[in-house]
């Protein structure tokens, strides 16, 4: 839940996506943003978890107080002492590194895909070579 | 002559005369040169096997699948300080820059004289620096290097300080920009395009995704070493080698977390030593598309060893991180993000760190405190590398400080030269890490001898980052080499 939260609040950038695009680009922004956090060392996990299970109570009742997420998200980015504010600088980090990095995100950027990049650049040294 | 990894599909004892745990800069190097002398020497690497032809064609699944914890690795602390290291075939030389540099010769004479290092000193290591710098083609990149390293030119030369060309390990590069996620062309010359192979041809065995959990000591000497290691199916098995010797290559934080483990304390893991740096994005007036750039090869070195400004690749993933560590401040950059690049200010580091083992964990803990040298040296380095942002034509500079409004003019960036930068509000990280079991004769702060060999113990040898004495002020890919170099050859000639 939380990660779909936070992302839907803060992926502010906005590179003309459609309806659909977007979506594409949630899912898969938010399964990384889940891998990332199942690979981090045991004691990294657990202190994220323990700060999402918090961030997801604080969440409740702010909705249930009327303030939107994106508020209660601002309001927690702000804390500075670790671990505060970073929980949500860590996952807006994964969340922006993934966006940006999107096929159809970098599509829209007017930048290739890293896929074929990676093939131009095999071709290239193969020439340079020869 | 094996190509690739050796699989485990069952339960298994394998007898060895030279283990090797770990494969990169250190691990591959002892690897080659133990084979290249006609040793039975076996590999075994935690992380999978990818080489330039699967690296992943990803930017995040790279992360995930090469950068050990996915890159979420932290060193605690009053300060955290994010660290990535690599967790492949290749360890860290996978993800790096491949940037090559020699530890400064005073630093080198230094170290020798503190911790008692035999036979140790620029002379002495001149000719492993040399070695190391063939076998990875070590050169400087022809122009035109694009415009986030023409930044840092001409920031250097508007204001009188020294600038440096940075050589990288290279053949044929067409600067993909990728680096950290694995070099897509096998233009970096990282361990799987040198030193691995090198093995291979002569006999080495390589296990990949094998992970090591216990060596056994029967007084002296290792008789032992337990692993499990995954097949192709995905099942596990376990893995039980019999070598004559061993060397630990595992890196800065698990060298030492492997031989706490299995208790190898002495000296192990107490000296961690890292380079804190502080990064800033600039946002320049014209479009610089450093996206298209090379990644930054020149850095201003006016202020090292203490101090080394430099630039980051750029990607707009990379860009977006950047952006979200102040979301407030930084989001209007977004929208242009063609006119920004990424630039760091690193520090020698002269704090201390520790790497403890703890029971459950597979994992250790790595923690640094930053001592007072560093701090000052941060603020420095970030005023100074706001001074040359804003010589090279920035409008605004934001430092990697979380609710910083950013800097508009070179008067305002001076703010943390005098004074300390805010300890629970500045984001640091690191990819430079080691020292944790320096080498050498003086037995009160020294895991091993000079050549490596732990000591109180006949056959376990050190060869990485954790031997590297002190934090050099520069990339150390190529002093782990050359010092690994240095070792192998020693074990060799039976001198340990």
């Amino acid at each position: 839940m939380l990660p779909r939260a936070v992302t839907e609040s803060f992926l502010g950038w906005d590179v003309g996506l459609s309806v659909a695009e977007r979506e594409r680009v949630h899912r898969d922004v938010v399964a990384f943003v889940r891998a990332e956090i199942a690979l981090a060392p045991a004691h990294i996990r657990f202190v994220l978890r323990v700060l999402a299970g918090t961030f997801a109570a604080w969440i409740i009742l702010t909705r249930l107080a009327g303030i939107d997420v994106a508020a209660a998200i601002a309001a927690w980015s702000h804390l500075t002492g670790p671990p505060g504010g970073m929980l949500i600088r860590l996952l807006r980090s994964l969340a922006l590194l993934a966006f940006g990095e999107h096929p159809l995100v970098r599509a829209r950027l007017g930048e290739p895909s890293v896929t074929a990049l990676q093939s131009d650049r095999r071709l290239a040294r193969m020439k340079e070579i020869a | 002559v094996s190509s690739g990894p050796h699989r485990i599909e069952r339960d298994t004892i394998i007898e060895c005369g030279t283990l090797v745990i770990g494969s990169g800069a250190g691990g591959a190097t002892v690897a080659a040169r133990l084979a290249e002398a006609g040793h039975d020497v076996v590999i075994v690497e935690e992380g999978p096997y990818v080489d330039h032809a699967g690296v992943p064609d990803q930017v995040p699944e790279g992360m995930s699948r090469l950068w050990r914890g996915g890159g979420l690795t932290v060193a605690l602390g009053r300060t955290p300080i994010a660290y990535a290291e690599g967790r492949c075939v290749g360890g860290g030389t996978e993800i790096n820059s491949a940037i090559m540099q020699r530890a400064p010769e005073t630093l080198l004479e230094d170290w020798a004289r503190t911790y008692q290092i035999t036979d140790y000193g620029p002379t002495q290591l001149r000719s492993y620096y040399d070695r190391s710098a063939a076998i990875v083609n070590a050169s400087l990149t022809p122009p035109p290097l694009g415009a986030a390293s023409d930044i840092l030119q001409d920031a250097g030369a508007r204001l009188g300080w020294k600038i440096s060309p940075l050589e990288r390990a290279q053949r044929y590069c067409v600067g993909t920009n990728l680096c950290s996620i694995g070099c897509p062309t096998g233009g970096k010359q990282s361990m799987t395009a040198t030193q691995i192979p090198a093995a291979l041809a002569r006999g080495a065995r390589l296990i990949a995704e094998c992970n090591v959990r216990r060596l056994v000591l029967k007084g002296s000497r290792v008789t032992r070493v337990d692993a499990i290691a995954r097949a192709w199916d995905g099942l596990r098995h376990r893995v039980r080698f019999r070598p004559r010797d061993v060397f630990v290559c595992a890196g800065a934080v698990h060298t030492p977390a492997l031989l706490r483990r299995n208790g190898v304390r002495r000296n192990v893991g107490n000296t961690l030593r890292l380079h804190p740096t502080l990064k800033v994005v600039a946002r320049f007036a014209r479009e610089i598309n450093a996206q298209r750039s090379r990644l930054p090869l020149n850095a201003i070195t006016e202020f090292m060893p203490d101090q080394r400004l430099g630039g980051s690749v750029f990607l707009p993933g990379y860009f977006g991180m950047s952006v979200a560590e102040d979301w407030e401040n930084r989001r209007w950059l977004l929208e242009e993000w063609r006119n920004c690049g990424m630039y760091y200010a690193m520090a020698r580091g002269s704090g201390t760190g520790t790497v403890r083992s703890v029971p459950g964990l597979a994992e250790p803990l790595v923690s640094y405190a930053l001592s007072p040298v560093d701090w000052n040296n941060l603020g420095l380095g970030v005023a100074r590398l706001g001074q040359a942002m804003f010589a090279a034509g920035a409008t605004h500079v934001y430092p990697s400080i979380v609710g910083h409004p950013g800097w508009t003019s070179a008067e305002t960036c001076t703010e943390f030269a005098d004074r300390p930068l805010p300890a629970s509000r500045t984001n640091l990280m690191t990819i430079h890490l080691f020292s944790s079991c320096p080498p050498g004769e003086d037995l009160s702060r020294c895991a091993t001898n000079s050549f490596g060999r732990v000591h109180g113990t006949e056959n376990l040898f050190l060869a990485d980052a954790s031997q590297v004495p002190e934090a050099p002020g520069v990339n150390p890919q190529l002093t782990i080499m050359a010092m690994a170099l240095r070792n192998a050859e020693a074990f060799l000639a039976g001198v340990h």
